[in-house]
């Protein structure tokens, strides 16, 4: 009990200390809002546009041929760590789902996914 | 306990078709029609009916992949009942296929991906098989829901039926969980132990099976989870309709019947008075819904609410006479409905016009055969002799009754008065009406007429010849679970 009280009164001195501040900053400071103060400083890119931009449908495609390979390789990595231990059934229930995997791919592939224009 | 690859072998066979139809899907020309892979589809599910007819006098119960899943009497039939419902819904594609421009060989695959998970669903030895089985069944037909995407209600549909069908799965996959905290396994045997007064872990398994139970009876359309039905339905391409309406409540139903008696005994009173509830409300809602309907596809899917509320009855009596019942009732159900929309098919036009009752005005007297094979299939959904929906209905409702629910019964049969309310207006607008249209359009489609004769004279045979099929339907029962419990001594 006693260990944690120390944390206690330092989580409180420390978010005391830090909502006094930022209050003071707030009610005491001078407020004149110009335009440049309101863009971010030295954080990142300049803004260029609305963020709310609708993305374009070609995303989309690319995520699902991302689940495609991230499935695989989530499912094949465990796999690959046992693989002695299991046998020759699991090489060749592996095999089928690979079967299946490349099957979904070829179809992207012929129905244009792959290409970006 | 090991592979068995020979168990699943419809599976397996369903699942490589499915994926040489989306193949070649990618590589069919524009404006074409793939004829060879229809022609394959079919004979694909011929051969594969056969093959689980003759499986389905096997007697006892095996097990393949390591334990999960579960073959017996009870799986096959409900694979058998699976397998006509897609053959019967491919005879009536192609042309309305054709007719609405969406005719692709990807349309075969999917319904055969469909057809692969509703067999895990309901030959599933563990929750998580089953729950791999609801997705594998529903990811395509959100797809095929969605497939008109020119015609504004079916990508409503699709979005729909996706967005709620994606709720229902986390909510069973959260009840799944559930199970799994309180009894340490996923096994259906494993439910034995969910006696809720000795286990120390009863809420938890209280609200895990209730979770299960929701996400399943949302599937299979019952109150009050059935709100998506009848805009699902209206907006689907009317033989994935026909299949949803059909095939997955056969899953659904399997599934549920596959978890009610894996349950112990001493459950079962505290679960009855909330299926019992269920039930009406689902009765009530497709009867009383179905009597504002214009449209005939969003009266049908009322009705076929009504119907999951029949079938739920003989779920709820437990006893030999209900599985019978629900079994018959599901076979019968299939002939009637698959029957009832290949009419509307053969009746209608592209983009689903000539759909609504107006639109059938006289129609029975200018086209007979149709006319008077939708007539038989009405009234089979109503329950009149010598159709084989009175004989399903009548099995259920005798089986409540000697279960001692004669209340239920009751209702049941109150709920058959109300629906003539709706079924007679479409005798009526076919037989008793003046045309309402100036220009006749002569309903096209020869599978669509295939479809619709053989449903109707096996709804016919059905109603007549009763007992070899209510044997054979008695012995899948027999074999793995007469009573309530008996499954978790399964082997």
């Amino acid at each position: 009990m006693y260990t944690v009280v120390p944390l206690l009164i330092l989580f409180v001195l420390s978010s005391v200390t830090a909502i006094v501040f930022v209050l003071a900053n707030r009610l005491l400071g001078p407020q004149a809002m110009t335009p440049s103060k309101l863009e971010p400083f030295e954080c990142g890119v300049e803004v260029y546009g609305p963020v709310r931009q609708p993305l374009h449908v070609r995303f989309y495609l690319v995520a699902l041929l991302f689940v495609l390979f991230d499935v695989e390789s989530v499912f094949f990595f465990p796999w690959a760590v046992i693989l002695k231990d299991l046998g020759l059934v699991a090489g060749v229930e592996m095999l089928a789902f690979l079967l299946f995997l490349v099957g979904a791919l070829a179809y992207a592939w012929k129905k244009g996914a792959l290409e970006w224009d | 306990m090991d592979f068995r690859v020979g168990l699943v072998a419809v599976e397996v066979a369903l699942s490589l078709l499915a994926l040489l139809f989306i193949l070649l899907g990618a590589w069919q020309r524009p404006n074409t029609s793939p004829t060879g892979a229809w022609a394959v589809a079919v004979l694909a599910l011929i051969a594969l009916g056969g093959f689980s007819l003759s499986s389905s006098g096997i007697d006892g119960v095996a097990r393949s992949f390591y334990g999960l899943v579960v073959s017996d009497r009870l799986g096959a039939f409900l694979g058998l009942f699976s397998l006509i419902s897609g053959l019967l819904v491919l005879f009536m594609s192609p042309a309305y296929l054709s007719r609405e421009g969406i005719h692709k060989a990807e349309y075969y695959g999917l319904v055969f991906l469909s057809l692969v998970g509703g067999f895990f669903m309901f030959k599933a030895a563990s929750l998580l098989t089953l729950f791999l089985g609801l997705e594998v069944l529903s990811m395509p037909l959100y797809v095929l829901c969605g497939l008109k995407r020119n015609f504004g209600k079916s990508p409503e549909a699709g979005l729909k039926y996706f967005y709620l069908g994606a709720f229902f799965s986390a909510v069973m996959l959260y009840g799944i969980s559930f199970l799994y905290g309180a009894l340490g396994t996923v096994n259906l045997e494993g439910l034995a132990a969910l006696a809720i007064s000795s286990n120390r872990h009863g809420l938890m398994c209280a609200f895990g099976l209730a979770l299960l139970l929701c996400g399943l009876a949302f599937k299979a359309g019952l109150a009050p989870f059935h709100a998506w039905v009848p805009d699902v339905y209206e907006g689907a391409p009317t033989t994935i309709t026909a299949f949803m309406a059909t095939f997955v409540k056969v899953a659904a139903f399997g599934a549920l019947i596959r978890i009610l008696f894996s349950l112990p005994p001493d459950i079962l009173p505290v679960l009855k008075p909330f299926g019992w509830l269920v039930a009406v409300l689902t009765m009530f809602a497709g009867n009383l819904g179905a009597l504002y309907q214009t449209n005939i596809k969003r009266l049908l899917a009322f009705s076929s609410i009504a119907h999951a509320g029949y079938l739920l009855v003989g779920l709820l009596s437990f006893n030999a006479l209900g599985q019978q019942g629900v079994l018959y009732y599901l076979l019968a159900y299939t002939f009637m409905n698959v029957g009832a929309f290949a009419v509307v098919i053969a009746f209608g036009q592209r983009g689903e016009e000539n759909v609504t009752l107006d639109d059938l005005r006289g129609m029975g007297l200018r086209h007979p055969f149709l006319g008077v094979a939708m007539a038989l299939f009405i009234l089979s959904m109503i329950g009149i002799p010598p159709t084989a929906g009175f004989v399903g209905k009548y099995y259920l409702f005798a089986a409540a009754l000697s279960a001692g629910m004669p209340v239920l019964a009751v209702i049941g049969v109150l709920n058959s008065v109300i629906s003539l309310g709706y079924y007679l207006r479409v005798l009526v607008a076919l037989f008793m009406m003046p045309e309402a249209r100036a220009v006749i359009i002569p309903p096209k489609g020869f599978g669509a007429k295939v479809a619709v004769a053989a449903c109707a004279v096996l709804v016919l045979w059905f109603g007549c010849f009763v007992s070899s099929p209510i044997a054979a339907f008695q012995g899948a029962f027999s074999q793995s679970m007469l009573q309530p419990g008996t499954i978790a001594r399964l082997p």
